[in-house]
């Protein structure tokens, strides 16, 4: 199997093959809800970090006793039937946070009714500032606490360390590749890309650089991609399905970059280390690419797409999040007042159900979207 | 319209737009003034706190310089420290006529606002982008409640290009939590000196700390009395107008005279052992949110059912620690009185936190029947209902209903469809009560 192979299977497995290895060799895991959760904070810890994942959700029966098919997002309501159905036994323990309303419920939830081996709720500031820094410092400290109190472990400054090189190297990594998109006609589609991060969120981040380092060589020898009606940037949540990703490919978009969770946002910016590990990781967590659940992070994230726009030669933005996200669902308002500085046009929000997506409906739109836009 | 139920309940008409640009805080300060002299003079005072808020605005209105746009969940009391006017939006939400309000929602829509963000805020952004609120010098809010007071406050903020101060509400409810929210009190401080050019006079923000300390205290008292049975409040609508008071107005004289009056009246009704207007057979806690386009309904389920509104659990208080006269203790007391504000005590954290309030309004106050009119937007509590209604089953014996309503927009759930949730319900309820008297 090629790297690029390998990284797309483990994407669309939940859990992976590399649970059961890690298991087989007596090593514990721990679940994590949200990429604003220090993964190098549990690996130092000698544990397994795994991502939350909707992946494999069958539908949302179970969930639906408890959060509302009203109001309550289906990606929410997947991680949580998953959860409820037994398909997450496999955790040793799980992190939440205030990612989102839908997030933090779905969690408290499963804790409440399944229990876990280990639960922790860390509270994530809204903004990024000196006194926001100093409660996100404390959070982690407690954190670490309850990790080392717990998995009987001591989480040292040379394992932090250790632990945020090897995730900076899974950065620095994903970087290069999505920088081959800025070249007229990239090696990699937007959607193989997408599927390379969403795997890499739920491995040990060793045997990823390998598969990455791996990648990176693979690339040079792939066709380049010239076949394309339009460059389009993805800006909103797309979480851990390429779907969407998919039908932009297949009505003649290529997707060349984004403003997304399990996409650049998750690799742009390392971890700055610098001083202390523990204060740099809190640092570089709370100023990370900014998602919109950061009260101050528009002007920033605006900015970093504006740099992307110019960089990856995008002739358009897409603008999709999940029903009732209004986290996310407020940024089409930030972006109509800027239209004109934006430089390229953007679509009208498109709402994306995580289990039930409108296929049909949304290949439309952006078959539409596509027709203004074409070069 | 008459329904079947010998009992007149409000027709919508929306086919007909109201101006959307128009001088929209007098529009709604007529309404509410003839509104309210149509009731019997007796009863006028109860409905002062709406008479209040609506005159603070326009009076701040006419000089904008002056003018600082809150959170409902923040409080006003930083602002009347300042010697600076507020001005909630959410709150006009809430004060506007139904017919008024619903072209402000449709109208945020448009600017692309999510028509799932809830309608006491896209509202109030519907009524921003028309420039039927005057431009701020300022914005203050708090991350609490919810996602959907972010997004609020973030586009509020972006529409006027004003940089605006929010405060991080933090997850739980204990001494780092309210020392956390204290040093952005603080900072807030400095934020609006610095963007009204005016000082904090310590003097006033202890006097407005008193005001806010005697209001809680009142609240307390009334709450009390509100154990007795019959529940000696005049009507249910007064709940709503302590919910205008407290979110509103906490800090300012009129609200502590007003509640004086409101606890002199349950004083009286207790000594008398009165309750309301209708007989009490059954007591009702409104668990989170109630209906607000329609008050007739409270009425008319009193009348029929003798079912009395004695809680809103999203205008019930819990009593805050006093202030002494130095400036960290003057902020910390006013982060435990935000955060302990029912609205964001029971959504922005812990399930927990929602679920156990229920249970202690309801086992306190002995309730015998929770109703839980889940407002359709508010993502955060519908994922808390079914846990509750666990609770408050296992433990207290209560039942509880829920369905789906927008507190302020009838076209999701009509009067009649409400009803058609709750009778049954109460029936239920009735029943129930009558079995348990014969043993
Ligand atoms: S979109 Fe934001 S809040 Fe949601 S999971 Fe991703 S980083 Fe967390
Ligand atoms: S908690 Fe509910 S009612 Fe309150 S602002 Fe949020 S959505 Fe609206």
């Amino acid at each position: 199997m090629t790297a690029l192979e390998e990284l797309t299977l483990l994407a669309k497995q939940n859990p992976n093959p590399t649970v059961s290895a890690w298991k087989n060799k007596g090593h514990k895991i721990v679940g994590y809800w949200c990429s604003y959760i220090p993964r190098e904070l549990v690996h130092a810890a000698g544990l397994l970090p795994y991502r939350i994942k909707g992946v494999g959700a069958e539908g949302t029966t179970r969930a639906d006793v408890y959060m509302a098919a009203v109001c309550n997002c289906t990606y929410s309501r997947a991680i949580l039937d998953m959860a409820l159905n037994g398909a997450y036994n496999f955790l040793d323990g799980l992190i939440g946070m205030n990612e989102c309303d839908h997030g933090r419920r779905a969690h408290e939830i499963w804790v409440k009714k399944i229990g876990v081996p280990f639960d922790h709720f860390l509270f994530v500031p809204h903004k990024s500032n000196d006194t926001t820094l100093r409660e996100f410092e404390k959070e982690l400290l407690k954190l670490k606490v309850h990790l080392e109190s717990r998995f009987h472990t001591f989480i040292t400054d040379e394992n932090l360390l250790n632990s945020a090189r090897i995730y900076n190297d899974n950065r620095a990594l994903l970087k290069s590749l999505q920088e081959n998109m800025k070249e007229k006609a990239p090696r990699i589609k937007g959607s193989e890309m997408h599927d390379v991060v969403i795997a890499g969120e739920s491995i040990p981040p060793e045997q990823y650089n390998q598969l990455l380092r791996r990648l990176v060589e693979e690339l040079e020898n792939r066709p380049p991609l010239y076949d394309y009606r339009a460059r389009i940037f993805i800006y909103g949540w797309t979480g851990d399905d390429s779907s969407f990703y998919k039908i932009v490919e297949d009505v003649g978009g290529l997707v060349v970059a984004d403003n997304c969770c399990f996409g650049t946002r998750e690799f742009w910016e390392p971890i700055h280390l610098d001083g202390d590990p523990f204060n740099s990781l809190a640092a570089s967590y709370l100023n990370r690419p900014p998602c919109p659940r950061m009260i101050d992070g528009f002007d920033k994230r605006f900015q970093d797409v504006k740099d992307m726009i110019t960089e990856f030669q995008v002739d358009g933005l897409l603008v999709t999040r999940q029903q009732f996200c209004d986290l996310h669902g407020v940024e089409a308002f930030f972006l109509k007042k800027r239209e004109k500085e934006l430089g390229v046009p953007f679509s009208a929000p498109l709402i994306q159900e995580y289990v039930g997506l409108d296929t049909g409906r949304l290949k439309t739109r952006i078959e539409a979207f596509i027709e203004q836009i074409e070069r | 319209m008459t329904s079947k139920r010998d009992i007149i309940f409000k027709e919508f008409d929306f086919s007909k737009k109201p101006e959307l640009k128009t001088d929209l805080l007098h529009t709604i300060q007529y309404a509410i003034k003839s509104a309210i002299s149509q009731r019997d003079p007796v009863m006028q005072w109860i409905w002062q706190p709406s008479i209040n808020a609506i005159d603070d605005m326009c009076a701040a209105a006419e000089d904008p310089t002056d003018v600082v746009l809150i959170g409902f969940n923040l409080a006003p009391e930083m602002i009347y420290a300042m010697g600076l006017k507020p001005v909630c939006p959410e709150g006009l939400s809430f004060l506007c006529p139904t017919e008024y309000l619903i072209p402000y929602i449709d109208e945020s829509h448009k600017a692309f606002i999510p028509d799932h963000l809830c309608s006491f805020l896209s509202g109030s952004i519907g009524m921003a982008i028309s420039n039927a609120i005057p431009k701020p010098v300022a914005i203050v809010h708090t991350s609490q409640p919810c996602d959907n007071s972010i997004a609020q406050s973030t586009a509020l903020a972006d529409f006027y290009g004003v940089e605006p101060y929010i405060i991080d509400s933090p997850y739980y409810d204990n001494d780092e939590a309210y020392d956390y929210f204290a040093v952005q009190i603080k900072e807030g401080f400095r934020y609006l000196e610095q963007m009204t050019g005016k000082k904090l006079d310590i003097d006033r923000f202890r006097e407005v700390m008193a005001r806010s300390q005697r209001a809680h205290e009142l609240v307390h008292e009334i709450n009390e009395l509100k154990k007795r049975k019959p529940c000696p409040i005049p009507t249910g609508a007064i709940l709503r107008q302590l919910s205008i008071g407290m979110y509103g107005q906490t800090g300012s004289e009129h609200l502590v005279r007003w509640l004086e009056k409101h606890l002199e009246d349950a004083r009286e009704r207790a000594h008398k052992g009165i309750g309301g207007q209708h007989e009490e057979k059954i007591r009702t806690a409104w668990i989170y949110a109630w209906p607000s386009f329609e008050w007739t309904i409270y009425e008319w389920l009193g009348k029929k059912y003798g079912a009395i509104p004695v809680i809103f659990q999203a205008s019930e208080y819990f009593y805050t620690p006093k202030s002494s006269g130095d400036f960290d203790d003057l902020c910390r007391s006013l982060a435990i009185r935000i955060l302990s504000c029912p609205m964001g005590r029971s959504s922005r954290g812990h399930l927990d936190y929602f679920v156990r309030d229920s249970a202690y309004w309801c086992k306190e106050w002995s309730i015998d029947a929770a109703i839980f009119a889940g407002h359709l937007q508010c993502k955060a509590n519908w994922s808390v209902a079914q846990i509750t209604k666990e609770v408050l089953m296992d433990e207290l014996g209560v039942p509880m209903l829920s369905f789906v309503v927008d507190a302020l927009d009838p076209r999701v759930t009509s009067t009649e469809q409400m009803l058609g949730y709750i009778e049954p319900f109460l029936e239920m309820v009735a029943e129930n009560k009558e079995l348990e008297k014969i043993g």
